[in-house]
């Protein structure tokens, strides 16, 4: 009886670990199974292209591919793929946008939040952004939008002659395409900017250049202005952090220079990452050599954020020495953002004096005459 | 045009090889379908004595699978996007439940092979059945290979498919098939057998 009752305690301890073990793996899995249940919604290929906006620069391959050409990603995507913008998709061997007339967000700014300084100061900026972006940032800012994907959220739907309304209901003197990547909802870009010409309304693209030299070219006679973050100065950097390439954004920020359009260098300094004096000096020589000593620079303070919280704040004085750097490389207007630092947010005049003192987004003396100084010196820029 | 690494551009162009990309899609989610699979699958190893050592148990589970995944991957690459997830998510929970009722008829008739309701449910090759009705289960995997199905298109395309995904996700049964050598102790395949039936009732629980 008592070898009976052994063998019988045996075998239910026995089926309870065997039990276990079996599930085990289950119990560990289940919290990733949620999200591959969530992910699969949204890989559903959309296949109603009928409210959709065709996109512009692809080109179709055979069996029904199609090679967008709209940024360097240059994705080559099979029926129902998507690029890795996340919002232009291959549908029956057509690209399409997903989110043309999308807006996810829009505020009205001050233009110094961009930050553009030299273009039309304490000027209302309606600004908007779709999701999406074709770079994937490891520090990025507004990565719950940029890296969204169009059912993530839900968005706005607005028409360009919507937008450009709005813009001057709110008098609004410029609208800004910003916060995410504009790039990516390029053909809704063009269409504003063409529509906010007829009004008068002055357009300004916020952006991380990373697009081809032909949809730039084509682009840029309907702005009015265009902010470039220069995330680094090494391929290396760009590679690591961004996923993307350096060249392309140098071959933009070369075109915009080339074209004449109001251009300003945002470059937010990473310790560790990018904030070495050679990669700065590197970084301000080629400006000064390939914009001109004009050429107007922007140096910010990193804050951890989004896959990058390992790193602390960029030190102020990291900030401070990077302008001394950069103004000793031979740039004129060199300016300090996201720290309290009266004299880096401040242009000034040959003689010294100081032509425009801001505090934040906010301006607190503007003594420029159409953008020239009591002394004659002519600060470049668009000022009305 | 700007030259472009060829890392870059392998990202994209791997789309354009669909088998490599279900075989890829196989070995990164195989742990899943291992951890699916693993609660039926592992009362049976254990729970019948197999003079193959557990790989009987193996080739006729992964058999199952394999039909099931023929017939899937024909099915959904014939009708695409006509498919509706949420119908798919409802009809497997009816799935497990028949699954797992038959897992413990199983666990019964090995257990009582003189009662003759159970005693069929030995004889109906239930790794076979088994293996067939969790591959027509749709788990997270599976759907994740369904979904890159319908951007395959077709009858063949979808079968290829499949059965790639199913060569990407069986490598994981492998190890796990040694536990079949236990199977030649007595009061450890009693306890399989019991361990089926408790599996059996959890699944009908929670399916419920």
């Amino acid at each position: 009886m008592d070898k009976q009752l052994k063998k019988i305690i045996k075998i239910i301890i026995g089926a309870a670990v065997l039990t276990l073990f079996a599930f085990l793996p289950w119990l560990i899995i289940q919290r990733q199974s949620d999200n591959i249940l969530e992910i699969t919604d949204k890989l559903v290929p959309i296949k109603d292209a009928t409210n959709l906006k065709e996109a512009m620069y692809y080109e179709q391959l055979a069996n029904g591919r199609v090679q967008c050409n709209l940024c360097p990603n240059r994705c080559i995507l099979e029926k129902g793929q998507r690029g890795i913008c996340r919002v232009r998709q291959n549908i029956d061997g057509k690209l399409y946008s997903l989110v043309y007339g999308k807006p996810i967000t829009i505020h009205i700014d001050p233009i110094e939040k961009k930050p553009l300084f030299h273009f039309l100061p304490g000027a209302r900026a309606y600004s908007l952004a779709t999701v999406g972006c074709n770079l994937s940032c490891k520090h990025c800012q507004n990565w719950d939008i940029s890296q969204a994907f169009p059912e993530d959220v839900t968005p706005l739907n607005k028409t360009p002659e919507q937008i450009v309304q709005e813009a001057l209901a709110a008098k609004a003197e410029v609208i800004a395409f910003t916060y995410a990547e504009p790039i990516v909802f390029y053909e809704y870009m063009i269409d504003i900017a063409k529509e906010a010409r007829q009004h008068n309304i002055k357009t300004v693209m916020i952006s991380g250049g990373y697009i081809n030299q032909e949809p730039l070219k084509n682009l840029l006679p309907y702005l009015d202005a265009v902010k470039i973050d220069l995330k680094g100065f090494t391929e290396n950097f760009y590679l690591k952090i961004t996923n993307g390439r350096l060249q392309p954004v140098l071959d933009t920020i070369k075109t915009i220079g080339q074209s004449g359009k109001h251009l300003e260098i945002v470059y937010l300094i990473i310790p560790g990452e990018n904030d070495s004096d050679e990669e700065i000096i590197n970084m301000s020589t080629w400006l000064k050599d390939t914009i001109g000593e004009d050429a107007i620079l922007h140096f910010l303070r990193f804050y951890p954020r989004y896959k990058m919280t390992n790193k602390p704040p960029t030190p102020i004085e990291t900030i401070k020495h990077a302008r001394d750097l950069a103004i000793d490389a031979g740039l004129k207007y060199v300016y300090t953002g996201n720290i309290s630092y009266p004299e880096g947010e401040a242009t000034y005049c040959s003689d010294g004096s100081v032509a425009i003192s801001r505090q934040g987004y906010f301006i607190k003396k503007n003594t420029l005459t159409d953008g020239t100084c009591s002394d004659g010196t002519k600060i470049p820029g668009v000022w009305k | 045009m700007t030259s472009v690494p060829l890392w870059r551009l392998a990202i994209p162009v791997l789309g354009t090889m669909f088998a490599f990309n279900a075989l890829i899609l196989g070995f990164s989610t195989g742990i899943f379908c291992l951890a699916y699979c693993g609660p039926i699958y592992l009362p049976q190893l254990i729970a019948q004595k197999d003079k193959y050592k557990g790989w009987g148990v193996f080739l006729q589970f992964n058999a199952g699978r394999l039909m099931a995944y023929i017939i899937f991957g024909a099915i959904f690459g014939w009708l695409g996007t006509q498919v509706h997830i949420q119908f798919l998510k409802t009809y497997t929970q009816w799935i497990i439940i028949l699954l797992a009722s038959l897992l413990i008829l199983y666990g019964l008739g090995l257990s009582l092979p003189k009662i003759k309701w159970c005693a069929w449910a030995k004889n109906i090759h239930f790794p076979f059945l088994s293996g067939f009705l969790l591959g027509l289960n749709i788990c997270p995997p599976f759907l994740l290979a369904l979904v890159h199905n319908f951007q395959t298109g077709g009858v063949i395309n979808g079968i290829i498919f499949f059965l790639m995904f199913f060569i990407g996700t069986t490598i994981y049964f492998l190890p796990i098939t040694f536990l079949g050598y236990f199977s030649k102790t007595a009061w450890l395949r009693q306890a399989g057998r019991l361990a089926a039936i408790i599996v059996g009732l959890i699944f009908i629980i929670q399916s419920i």
